[in-house]
């Protein structure tokens, strides 16, 4: 059984046919760890709800992706580091692009625009972002997926913000449902930094985002949110981590969806609060409406506190839509299917207003009116 | 205008209306009274379309159709306005879009061409100015936060927008101040038309006070178990339901 396993990943990794990008020393260990291990199951914890078999079974060749990217992203070579888990030793083996930003000023009226595209059948990628603010600088970045056809990204962005530092930081995912999408965000933040990360799912076949935050520096603040609004036996997973380890910080998490047809939502949400991390302000919420019978939400909050003198709060609702609101619109002249409409943008308005960028929030908002997905202000 | 003939409604196998008759003609205001229980605000929810009620029995005729076979929204474009007794908070919503969309609707139901922003906002200056709302609510979230006068006069300025030819007001009375009834009922006053009719639901009877009822029914036990004309709602105050109850059993 064990060997039927290994196999697998080892077959998988092979029909791929990748080499060596960089001449990296971790590369060699990942891809050695990896013979190891076998993509997650539901038996493990952290993927107790969303299967990879499918992905496990579909041959893919690594290629690099078509990106177009401004000036201030520049190639580079990562410092590549072995990790723990599946997809992230796979991406640190066989990583082939790989792109830094440095934001040094403050730029807060200029966006960093990284669009990353796919129109290639069967291929692979394994990008590689890391984006930098230094001291009092302030940025805006979007990295914007568009994935055509089916295909496989297990990408990494790493951040770093360092004291005083300000990110904004939006992620516009749209792809096509035979897409198979994994995207790590590490973020370190240092005293008195500022994240506010978006995340939009426009629309995606098969997505999981790991955002992993870690409070280093105090009086930092990690703003985290996120949107999902899958039809037909879409996936869409968010699991976020959250770790508070001085004083001082704070976090404000928010994640909404509204699933359709047989469609799948995870929500995974843990905050640590270490001994030290007194004054901790620690906020997380997930909020789903489900529109059809078979679809289904699986949402997991977790809260570890281990300083006594925090306030945190976590909450988490599924339901069906607010039946009350609907009649009144309805008794107001708006067709039932108006109605629902208003009531899914006004649900989801709440985390695209989120962003700190006026441009994204139009941009989300238009074409999801354009889609029919919701209706414009 | 309407016509209720026999009207039988049930929720969760409950009989709330038990053969309720009423006929309101173009330009008159009908009052409905009576006791907690009575069946006042079902009476307005099955007029409406609310689906957790059954209609077991009887007829709606409203301008000619049946009322009771339209959806919810078509009744409202057919001219027929609900004011509701706890208007709904819709965070996220605002009152504009959402009026705008509901203006909308009813000009292409009736064939008109769709006003352009300019003439909708002037709308909305004029009729908003009925009944004394600030030009600032008109764009918060729909009802989010608004006082309980604040959410009535809203029904009253959302009334004003859409102008139905028949609105039924279901306790628009209740939880209003003094100087919030007079608002909201200066706003129904200067609404009434030869061609547009009122239900005006309440318990008390001085919301008939500000706006004089044509007829005055009692409701009891679902069903009219008196009309008569302004005065009667008189006696009601003075002498109270259980002098109903009684003239019944």
């Amino acid at each position: 059984m064990e060997t039927k396993t290994i196999n697998k990943v080892k077959e998988w990794v092979e029909r791929a046919e990748m080499g060596f990008f960089y001449e990296h020393p971790a590369q060699q260990e990942a891809a050695q760890a990896l013979l190891q291990m076998s993509f997650p199951t539901t038996r493990d914890e952290s993927w107790k709800y969303t299967r990879t078999a499918k992905l496990a079974q579909t041959s893919f060749q690594l290629e690099l992706a078509e990106v177009m990217a401004e000036v201030s992203f520049e190639e580079f070579v990562p410092a590549l580091s072995v990790s723990s888990n599946f997809f992230g030793t796979l991406h640190t083996a066989f990583c082939n692009q790989a792109w830094r930003c440095e934001v040094k000023g403050n730029e807060s009226d200029h966006t960093h625009h990284f669009v990353i595209k796919n129109k290639k059948k069967g291929i692979w990628m394994q990008p590689f972002w890391r984006i930098e603010v230094k001291e009092n600088a302030r940025g805006k970045v979007v990295i914007h997926s568009e994935m055509e056809v089916d295909s496989f990204l297990n990408g990494k962005i790493e951040i770093f913000l360092a004291k005083g530092a300000h990110l904004d930081i939006d992620l516009i995912q749209d792809h096509a449902e035979t897409h198979f999408h994994l995207m790590q965000v590490e973020v370190i933040q240092e005293e008195g930094s500022h994240l506010n990360l978006v995340t939009h799912t426009l629309q995606g076949g098969w997505i999981r985002n790991e955002v992993k935050i870690e409070l280093r520096g105090q009086r930092a603040h990690a703003g985290l949110s996120g949107f999902y609004l899958p039809e037909n036996q879409q996936l869409i997973d968010n699991h976020t981590v959250v770790d508070h380890q001085v004083p001082h910080c704070t976090s404000n998490e928010l994640y909404k969806g509204v699933l359709f047809d047989q469609s799948r939502g995870v929500f995974n949400g843990k905050v640590f609060v270490r001994k030290d991390a007194q004054k901790t302000e620690a906020y997380q919420s997930n909020k789903n409406i489900m529109m059809s019978d078979t679809a289904e939400m699986d949402s997991k909050p977790e809260l570890e506190i281990y300083a006594d003198d925090v306030r945190c709060s976590h909450g988490s609702t599924t339901g069906t839509f607010d039946q009350e609101a609907l009649f009144y619109l309805r008794a107001r002249g708006l067709s039932e299917m108006g109605a629902k409409q208003m009531l899914v943008s006004a649900y989801i308005n709440e985390v695209i207003d989120r962003s700190g960028q006026p441009l994204v929030i139009e941009y989300v908002k238009k074409t999801l009116s354009e889609r029919g997905r919701v209706i414009a202000d | 205008m309407m016509k209720i003939e026999n009207l039988k409604a049930s929720i969760d196998g409950k009989e709330i209306l038990r053969g309720l008759n009423l006929e309101v003609k173009p330009g008159e205001v009908h009052a409905i009274m009576g006791p907690n229980g009575s069946g006042k605000s079902t009476l307005a929810s099955v007029l409406a379309g609310r689906e957790d009620y059954e209609v077991t029995d009887g007829t709606v005729t409203f301008n000619g159709q049946s009322l009771l076979d339209m959806d919810p929204e078509i009744r409202a474009r057919e001219g027929l306005f609900l004011a509701f007794q706890y208007p709904v908070e819709i965070p996220g919503v605002s009152n504009m879009n959402f009026l705008k969309a509901a203006v909308g609707e009813m000009r292409k139901h009736r064939g008109q061409d769709p006003l352009t922003a300019k003439e909708f906002l002037a709308l909305v200056k004029e009729k908003s100015a009925l009944v004394e709302l600030d030009g600032q609510l008109a764009n918060r979230a729909v009802n989010e936060g608004f006082s309980g006068g604040e959410k009535k006069r809203n029904e009253v300025f959302q009334m004003a927008m859409l102008e139905p030819t028949l609105a039924i007001l279901d306790e628009t009375d209740s939880g209003l101040d003094i100087d919030a009834l007079r608002i909201v009922a200066q706003g129904v006053n200067a609404m009434r038309s030869p061609e547009r009719s009122f239900v005006v639901i309440t318990h008390y009877q001085r919301l008939l006070d500000y706006i004089v009822p044509d007829v005055v029914h009692v409701l009891y036990k679902g069903q009219i178990v008196k009309t008569g004309p302004k005065e009667l709602a008189l006696e009601l105050e003075e002498k109270g339901y259980d002098w109903i109850k009684e003239t019944v059993a």
